[in-house]
């Protein structure tokens, strides 16, 4: 295995696990307020087309981006509007927006099949940094978006730990009639998570094509939004745990198409699944170590909050 | 009381109906947004669908989805989401593909045996995700998707390789030669093609109505008596309306996990079946996605077995029809996705409207009652 190859693989690890990392952590603020999201893939192969679209209308790729996250958030609203307002099943409408998401995408984005982009996020140039052996081309060669997901992980991280705004939002999650007493509103604290974890499918889903593989396919989300929605697990609902996580898979996703120049003799479909099998065995890991701790699932997760039925 | 009743069904019905027409003028947006004539694409759906052969093709692609709707209410029934009959109908598809190729029987053993291998393998791995539940606690919403892809990108992936026909993919031939083995003769569920024809003239332009057709509707029956003439039904629809009450009255609420787990995985397996049924092989044209639109069917229908029917019989037809906007231009097909996702959306909605329309009509009837009890 050549050192060449070896950076190729890492470079390739830290950017599929953006992706990843990105839409998870929406997941993440989304359940984290008690609202479990399964739209996840229709939200991203939303962000994805309008991402393209834009990009080719305006060729501004930052303005494509920004659209993405605005449609990712409207779309995510749709969730929010029926499990929070309207307190339908939160399992049934995630399901449904992500049918609709990827007919819609579809719809939308038929004519640009095969079109190249009209603009991409080219990668940030941060001098001599990206000089430096191993870590240059592998942390600072990268796109944008990628120092945006490790910010927004940071910022969730300090916002749910550190702030009022993130306490309450926790304990939506958690007690929603709780924090209805205390003064907040359940309906505003967790449209406002869902819209958030919208606009961040969304962000994911522009990166992949502004950046990463940046033209327009049906399908091009590829199930990874369903892989976000296992990382959310994964981490123990936690963005620090989510990120190790996320680059822990993206590596995998990485891996799985260089297998052979690697000369390793392993089949690329038992990696693909190991992301799965993991995450099952984590819950089953939850699941034994709960009987000493309590879960660390938010209490009140998938459950609607009507104020009459307190 | 039978103004009530029928009153009790306008509601029922109220909600998908609701639901189909505002899919249909939001659809319609989307159509004349993008430069589309929706009276022409409408138009030109429903002309299409009015053909003999079309409908056959209809009739063909409702029968999963329907046994797949089936397969998805067992579980809604008691608020237990198996999302994984996806993964479950491809895997028993894959098997009982292979096993049907390996042996020769007399035809009702050979497509027997075939029947009972899909549903094997089916309630084996939808069993998976119920024993996690069971024995773990492990949420089965989360489970069944990790299984689903499992399944899909990694053990089918794996099955299709090693049980390549003639051991290896050759890249000279056409796509035709990628598959498993084909199936013999006996093992495939025979057309029922004359039975139609008793009704109609002669189908044209070698279209079959598949004889699993038989196969659903022996399931819509069998799941209307399991859900309203047995314990187990009855055991059901108490763990989904009050499961601290159904668990006081003595239903283990681990057994019916568990079986209506596996129940539905086995109801899967058939729409597998159907598929290979179809194909005499695993290969290629095999249909993916009717695990997802089955669920999609069965929320439609409101786990109804004539409910489910209906949903279908919509889904099937907007797939089907829509393969004509292709021809004449008149619109994107695609549009039936969105149409489809608007239609299950709406109808979430509706049904929580009437849902609660129905709760505080209730309520203003006992609060009347016990108004006059008290004077």
């Amino acid at each position: 295995m050549s050192e060449a190859s070896m950076i190729g693989l890492l470079t390739a690890a830290v950017s599929f696990g953006a992706l990843l990392y990105l839409a998870a952590l929406g997941e993440l603020i989304a359940e984290k307020a008690g609202i479990l999201n399964l739209g996840v893939e229709g939200m991203m192969a939303m962000g994805a087309v309008t991402g393209f679209m834009v990009a080719l209308e305006t060729e501004n790729a930052w303005l494509a981006l920004i659209v993405a996250m605005l449609v990712g958030a409207l779309f995510a609203l749709i969730h929010g509007l029926f499990t929070v307002v309207l307190g339908a099943e939160q399992v049934v409408s995630g399901l449904s927006l992500t049918i609709l998401g990827l007919g819609m995408a579809a719809f939308v984005g038929k004519n640009a099949v095969g079109r190249p982009p009209g603009a991409v996020l080219a990668p940030v140039d941060w001098g001599f940094l990206s000089d430096i052996p191993w870590v240059g081309p592998i942390l600072f060669t990268q796109s944008p978006i990628v120092y945006f997901a490790i910010l927004c992980g940071a910022a969730t991280s300090f916002v749910l730990t550190r702030t009022r705004t993130g306490l309450a939002l926790r304990g939506a999650g958690e007690s929603a009639s709780t924090v209805d007493a205390s003064g907040h509103s359940v309906v505003q604290l967790r449209l406002g998570a869902v819209a958030m974890g919208g606009a961040l499918a969304g962000a994911s889903g522009a990166y992949l094509t502004l950046s990463l593989t940046p033209q327009w396919t049906e399908g091009v989300t590829a199930g990874r939004g369903w892989i976000a929605v296992a990382l959310v697990i994964f981490g123990a609902w936690r963005p620090g745990r989510c990120a190790i996580g996320a680059f822990l898979f993206g590596g995998l996703l990485a891996l799985k198409t260089r297998l052979q120049t690697f000369g390793v003799d392993l089949s690329p479909i038992l990696l693909s699944m190991i992301p799965y099998v993991l995450t099952i065995g984590v819950l089953i890991a939850i699941s034994i170590r709960a009987r000493n701790r309590p879960s660390s699932a938010p209490a009140a997760l998938g459950q609607a909050y009507r104020r009459e039925e307190r | 009381m039978k103004n009530g009743s029928i009153r009790r069904i306008a509601l029922a019905l109220a909600a998908p109906f609701a639901a189909v027409v505002f899919a249909t003028i939001a659809s319609s947006i989307f159509l004349l947004i993008a430069g589309s004539n929706p009276f022409t694409a409408y138009g030109d759906m429903f002309e299409y669908g009015s053909r003999l052969e079309i409908q056959v093709d209809i009739l063909n692609r409702a029968t999963p989805l329907y046994i797949s709707g089936v397969a998805a209410a067992i579980g809604f029934r008691m608020n237990l989401f198996n999302i994984g009959v996806e993964g479950q109908y491809r895997l028993a598809a894959i098997v009982a593909a292979y096993v049907g190729a390996s042996v020769s029987l007399p035809g009702v053993l050979h497509v027997g045996l075939i029947l009972v291998v899909a549903m094997l393998v089916g309630g084996a791995y939808s069993g998976v995700a119920g024993v996690l539940k069971v024995t773990r606690g492990v949420n089965e919403v989360i489970s069944t998707i990790m299984l689903n892809a499992i399944a899909i990108s990694g053990l089918i992936a794996w099955l299709v390789r090693e049980w390549q026909a003639g051991g290896s993919v050759d890249a000279t031939t056409s796509n035709l030669g990628v598959g498993t083995e084909p199936i013999d003769e006996s093992g495939l569920i025979p057309n029922i093609n004359s039975w139609l024809e008793v009704f109609t003239r002669e189908i044209g332009k070698g279209k079959e109505l598949t004889g699993v057709i038989l196969v659903a509707i022996v399931v819509g029956i069998l799941y209307h008596i399991l859900i309203n003439r047995t314990r187990f039904g009855f055991d059901l629809r108490a763990t989904g309306i009050n499961p601290f009450a159904a668990r006081a009255g003595g239903v283990s609420d681990k057994k019916m996990v568990l079986g209506a787990m596996v129940l539905s995985g086995v109801v899967a397996g058939l729409v597998g079946m159907a598929e290979i049924a179809k194909l005499g092989r695993f290969n290629p044209n095999f249909v993916g996605g009717l695990g997802f639109a089955g669920i999609a069917v069965a929320l439609l229908g409101r786990n109804h077995p004539g409910g489910i029917a209906i949903g279908a019989l919509l889904f099937a037809f907007l797939d089907t029809a829509s393969g004509v906007l292709q021809v004449t231009g008149s619109a994107s097909r695609e549009i039936v996705f969105i149409m489809q996702g608007i239609i299950l959306l709406a109808a979430v909605i509706a049904y929580e409207v009437v849902q609660r329309f129905r709760i505080r009509e209730e309520a203003r009837l006992a609060s009347a009652l016990l108004e006059g009890d008290a004077q």
